[in-house]
Formats: C-alpha cells, sequence, structure tokens
C-alpha cells in the first residue's frame, strides 16, 4: 500500500471513529431503517476516501453526502413508504420505527416536516437543523452564500412553524 | 486539508451563537427533540474494514478501466495501422472513421443502461410556473430554452421549451424528471453544479444540442430524447458551440459547488457521437468556483473563477494541447483578465476583456475595457472606468463586433462589499468599441430584474441574450442593445 494511501486512510480512520456510530444513527432517524442507513454511511465514508485532498470539512461533508442520500431515498420510496413504516411501526420493525424521527407532541416525523417544505429548502433546513451545521458551514456545502442560507432558513422556518402549529 | 478533521465533535459543534437552531422558537425546538432522540450506532473495525475494502476495489476498478481503455486505444491504433497496410490509404481512412464511431447516435456511455436515456417526449404547452435558466440560438429562427417548471411536491423539474420562430411561439419539448436541482434554485445559483444536475443548453443546429450541468446529455431529434454522455472528467462545468466547432470544459473533484480539478478542455465533432479527449488539461492553483469556455474563430479561451475571492486564475488560451496564460496588460494595473469575450460577427478574431475592479460608489464597480486583436497575445486598452455596473455578482460581457459591447453583472452573488439595492446598471450598452458604456433601456412596462442578469451573450447578428435566471422570461436585443424586448416563453 502506498504511503499516501496509508496516511489517508489513517486520517480517515480517525474521523470514522468520531462519527461512523452517529452518522448512521442519523440517518436511520430519517429512513427508520437502520441496515439502510448504515449502507449510507458506509457510502459516504467510502466516497470521503476517495475525496480526502479536496474536503474542507469532513463532518460537514459526510453530513451532506448522507443527507443527500436520504433525499434520493425519499423520492424513490415516495410518501406511500412512510405509510407504510408508521403502519408497521407496532411489528416486527418497531425497534428501528421506534426511532424515527416522530415528535413524541406533534407525532411528525423529521421527514414529514422536511417534505412539506420546497425543494430547495430540504437541504439547508436537514442539515442546518437536524444535522446541526453552523448557516456558514451549510453554506460551504451547498456553495451559496450565507445570506442565501439565512434567507432560506428564514422562509423555511416560516412555513414550519405554520405546519407544526397546525399539527399540534 | 486546511481543517483538522476532529476540531468539532458530533452534532453540537461548529456553532456561533445566534444560529437559527439557537433561536428558542417552536421549529428549532422541534428539531432540538428530534436530534435527541438519535442514538450512536457501534463503529466496529468489522465495518471499517468492508469501507476500506470498498474504497480501494473502486480505485482498483478504476484504475482496470484506465488500463483497458488504453489497451483499447492501443488495439484499435494496430487494427487501424493494419488495415492501412492492408487497403490503402483511401479505403483504410473510411474504415477508421466507422472504427471510432460513425453511428451518431452511439455515445461513450452503454445507451442499454436505461439511466443513460430520457425517451422522446411529446411536446406540450408552455407551463405556467415555467422561469428561464439558459437560452441558445440554434440558427433557422429556432431557438432553445431551458428552466424549470414547478412539478409535484413543490420541487422544480428542468424543462427544455423550443421556439421555431425565433422566439415569437414555444413549446415544452422535454422535461427532465430525476435530476439534482438542489442547487439549482433560488437567487444564488452556483455555476459548479452536482453531479445529476441540469442547467444550461446549447445548441448546434435546431436538431442537435446539448443539456448541462454536472452530467451531460444530448439531443438529436430537436429535444425530444437525450442520451447521456460520457467526457473527460467527473463534473461539466460548459460547452460552447461556434459553426460547428464545440468545446467542452470539465474537471475531476468537484463537490459543494467547487472543483480542485484536473480541468479538462475537450474539442468535439456535434455531429459525432463522442466525446474522446481531452485536447488539454490544467490543475488550478486555488479552487475553482466556476468555469467557462468560449470558441471563436478556431480559437478557444478558458477562464476559471476562484473560489476564494481573494484569488484570481488567469484566463487561457488552447493552443492545440497546450493552455497558454493570458497575461493582462499594464493597463490593468497587476488585476487579473476577466470576462473575456470574442466578437461573434467579425472575420478576423478580436477578444474583448475587463480588468481593474475599482470600488465606484456604495453599490457600483467601474471597469477597465480591453482589446486583443492576436488572439490575447497583447492588448490595448481601450477604456479606464466608463463602464460601471450595479455590484451583484458576476460580471459578463458579450461582444457583437468591434463597436457593440453589451456587460452585465448578477450570476452568483457572492460579491465583495455591498450589494446593489437594485437592478439599476445591472445591463450596459456601448456602441463605440468600449470607449462609452449606457444603461439599457428597460422595455415598456418593465424594470431591470433586481438581481441582475445571470448570464449574457452574443449570438451572432446584432442579437444578443441576457438572461435573469430569477425571472419567467429573458432579455432579448436584435439591434446591439438599442431596443430590448422581455421573451416570456409562457405567452
Amino acid at each position: 500500500m502506498a504511503s499516501g494511501e496509508a496516511a489517508v486512510e489513517s486520517a480517515v480512520r480517525e474521523v470514522y471513529d468520531a462519527h461512523f456510530g452517529r452518522l448512521v444513527g442519523w440517518t436511520t432517524q430519517l429512513i427508520g431503517d437502520r441496515d439502510l442507513a448504515h449502507d449510507v454511511a458506509t457510502d459516504a465514508f467510502v466516497k470521503l476516501l476517495t475525496h480526502w485532498h479536496s474536503v474542507q470539512d469532513p463532518r460537514a461533508w459526510l453530513y451532506t453526502a448522507a443527507a443527500n442520500q436520504v433525499r434520493d431515498h425519499w423520492r424513490k420510496r415516495g410518501r406511500e413508504a412512510s405509510a407504510y413504516e408508521k403502519f408497521v411501526a407496532g411489528s416486527a420493525r418497531a425497534v428501528d420505527v421506534a426511532d424515527s424521527g416522530l415528535d413524541p407532541a406533534t407525532r411528525l416525523s423529521v421527514r414529514d416536516a422536511v417534505e412539506s417544505l420546497p425543494e430547495r429548502f430540504r437541504l439547508v433546513v436537514l442539515l442546518h437543523y437536524f444535522a446541526d451545521l453552523s448557516v456558514a458551514q451549510v453554506a460551504a456545502q451547498t456553495g451559496k452564500s450565507e445570506g442565501t442560507i439565512k434567507r432560506d432558513l428564514h422562509d423555511a422556518r416560516k412555513q414550519l412553524a405554520q405546519r407544526l402549529e397546525v399539527t399540534r | 486539508m486546511n481543517d483538522s478533521p476532529l476540531n468539532d465533535s458530533p452534532l453540537n459543534d461548529g456553532h456561533n451563537h445566534g444560529e437559527p437552531s439557537d433561536q428558542r422558537d417552536a421549529v428549532a425546538g422541534f428539531f432540538a427533540a428530534a436530534r435527541s432522540q438519535v442514538r450512536d450506532q457501534p463503529a466496529t473495525d468489522l465495518d471499517w474494514q468492508r469501507i476500506v475494502h470498498e474504497s480501494r476495489r473502486s480505485s482498483r476498478r478504476r484504475n482496470r478501466l484506465a488500463l483497458l481503455s488504453s489497451a483499447a486505444v492501443a488495439i484499435i491504433a494496430i487494427f487501424a495501422v493494419f488495415l492501412w497496410q492492408q487497403n490503402g490509404m483511401g479505403d483504410g481512412v473510411r474504415r477508421g472513421e466507422a472504427i471510432v464511431g460513425g453511428n451518431p447516435v452511439t455515445t461513450g456511455e452503454p445507451t442499454s443502461s436505461p439511466s443513460s436515456v430520457s425517451s422522446a417526449q411529446r411536446p406540450t404547452t408552455v407551463p405556467d410556473s415555467f422561469r428561464t435558466w439558459s437560452v441558445s440560438n440554434a440558427g433557422q429562427s429556432t431557438v432553445y430554452a431551458l428552466g424549470a417548471q414547478d412539478c409535484e411536491g413543490d420541487d422544480a423539474c428542468p424543462v427544455l421549451l423550443r421556439s421555431g420562430t425565433n422566439g415569437r411561439t414555444w413549446t415544452a419539448v422535454h422535461r427532465f424528471d430525476g435530476t439534482d436541482v438542489s442547487a439549482a434554485t433560488g437567487t444564488d445559483v452556483p455555476q459548479v453544479q452536482p453531479e445529476r444536475a441540469v442547467t444550461q443548453t446549447r445548441f448546434a443546429t435546431p436538431q442537435t444540442g446539448y443539456v448541462f450541468g454536472g452530467d451531460l446529455w444530448v439531443t438529436r431529434d430537436g429535444g425530444a430524447s437525450f442520451t447521456k454522455m460520457s467526457h473527460p472528467g467527473s463534473t461539466v462545468l460548459d460547452v460552447e458551440i461556434n459553426s460547428q466547432h464545440a468545446v467542452l470544459l470539465s474537471s475531476d473533484n468537484c463537490g459543494q459547488g467547487v472543483c480542485n480539478g484536473p480541468v479538462y478542455v475537450t474539442r468535439f465533432d456535434p455531429a459525432k457521437g463522442t466525446i474522446t479527449g481531452p485536447d488539454a488539461q490544467v490543475t488550478p492553483r486555488a479552487q475553482v468556483s466556476a468555469g467557462t469556455v468560449t470558441v471563436q474563430n478556431d480559437q478557444v479561451i478558458v477562464q476559471l473563477t476562484a473560489a476564494n475571492a481573494g484569488a484570481s486564475i488567469a484566463p487561457m488560451r488552447l493552443d492545440d494541447k497546450k493552455l497558454t496564460t493570458l497575461n493582462a496588460p499594464p493597463a490593468c494595473s497587476g488585476a487579473a483578465l476577466q470576462s473575456v469575450t470574442p466578437a461573434t460577427n467579425s472575420k478576423q478574431l478580436q477578444l474583448f476583456a475587463l480588468c481593474n475592479p475599482q470600488k465606484a460608489g456604495n453599490s457600483q464597480t467601474s471597469y477597465t475595457i480591453v482589446r486583443s486583436d492576436d488572439a490575447g497575445k497583447s492588448w490595448s486598452s481601450v477604456s479606464r472606468g466608463a463602464l460601471i455596473l450595479a455590484r451583484l455578482g458576476d460580471v459578463w460581457l458579450a461582444a457583437a463586433d468591434s463597436k457593440h459591447l453589451v456587460a452585465s453583472a448578477g450570476g452568483p452573488r457572492e460579491s465583495t462589499g455591498v450589494p446593489a439595492p437594485n437592478g439599476d446598471d445591472s445591463l450596459m450598452v456601448s456602441n463605440n468599441g468600449g470607449n462609452g458604456f449606457g444603461a439599457a433601456t428597460p422595455p415598456k412596462g418593465q424594470q431591470l430584474p433586481g438581481t441582475g442578469f445571470d448570464w449574457t451573450a452574443s449570438a451572432g447578428g446584432g442579437i444578443v441574450y441576457a438572461v435573469p435566471r430569477t425571472t419567467h422570461g429573458f432579455w432579448m436585443t436584435s439591434d446591439y442593445g438599442t431596443k430590448w424586448t422581455v421573451v416570456d416563453p409562457r405567452h
């Protein structure tokens, strides 16, 4: 193994130790399937190894990569899947679905909340509010200015507040 | 790597106070509660070994593919030499063309894969929600407009419109479902788009053209169907076509709105089904947030925008297989050339460029205009401070000929300094070769778009397009900028 490759693997291993478990848990909360969440996180780390030299902020990069895969998954599965997952919450997959992001007060899942927003707000909301990335980190990951991210979050917050109000 | 990978702890880091998620409101509370339910999962050595194994396997696969490609090229070359020896020059050349890809529909991607073909669609009326992103004049009174329409679930879908009447009437010819529009909407759109994005269009003829963003797709039936094309680099930055000479600008190692290169420049023939190459490549010394290419009189000019506002990358000219830096003249006071553009109607290549941006008032910037008649080897100063543009982001320059120029400001709006409060002075016209500029007069009942123009180009003759990207229509002039109309494809 080339020494450069070894150095990259060693650096990414540190990131893995710090973030992999949390990333799987975070993704599980969004898609309600631990095995699939594990695959998403694994894929994000495989890509991180490949792109290591161009990555400035590994944690923000990993959550962005995972969030994009989660959105793809939502798109593919559609809303029927969400309904089905709620339906089976009390049966064999209860372990996974119990952690599927349902707010006990509102019974609104993170997915429901995020998907109620226009497409352009979804990634920034996921990254800022749910992955807890700062506005600057979200701006860096999405290639937009901080002003735009703040504006998008402001608009998204107004819409979400209404949605939460209705749900309660 | 600038940052230590572990300079933050999971899920509660990187925050300054005053972040929206720090506010004590219902939304922040909702997500905080959801975050508190996240449970860490085990991170085992076995999982790590799987990640490393998969990464090495993909790396080997890429290397093997590169080796196989080299071997295939060598075999084709040997076979071509063999045919030439067997059949003589005349017959052999024809067969060589057939080997390299005579079928115009074949692409570098396996066309049998469902994801590489977007099947033919029936034309429909233009959706009311259409907003223009990109415009291309295909000749013979045919104009294409790529933009977005609302689709299911508040998503935006790219849709291609076609006009056979020079913009008077339009039909929607192809909608692209399943593309990544996460970075393509809003008022601050990065030019480096993610994989699967489609945000720009360029047409070579009324039948043959391209849409691109991160990906590159070709149509050969006037936009009815599209086929994904393989090309050098992973991400397409720009495509330009002039008189059937086409050039692709692409890059590797792109993500989240920036590219680290290498950046590839590839000439290709739109009549052929494959893009080989590249002709030249360069690894930029700074991260790149945008790249544009122009082709005119067989000269190709490449311009890369550094992601860091403090850095600059000089434009380059493609000389056979290498890229030559275009140095700015003393009139630019040490600043790099920017917005290099060729005059589209000139028989001899004439290049115009801007440089030396200077603050002019609270929200405007003035520029020096320079001109080159020897493909950028030397430059002469045309005017200093005659062009004053609203500070709204990127600056575009379009030249129809040696007299008629149009400049605009807008695009990705990460401008330094105070941005302009409105679109005044975002579209400027010169009819004396850049010695003086006047503000474009909006058509009756229209105002200049508040966020300026994202893209401006001369399409030959007196036609210039200026695309705000945030509005339904785009701006167009047929008389070098004296009179402008707003073309709204919905009407």
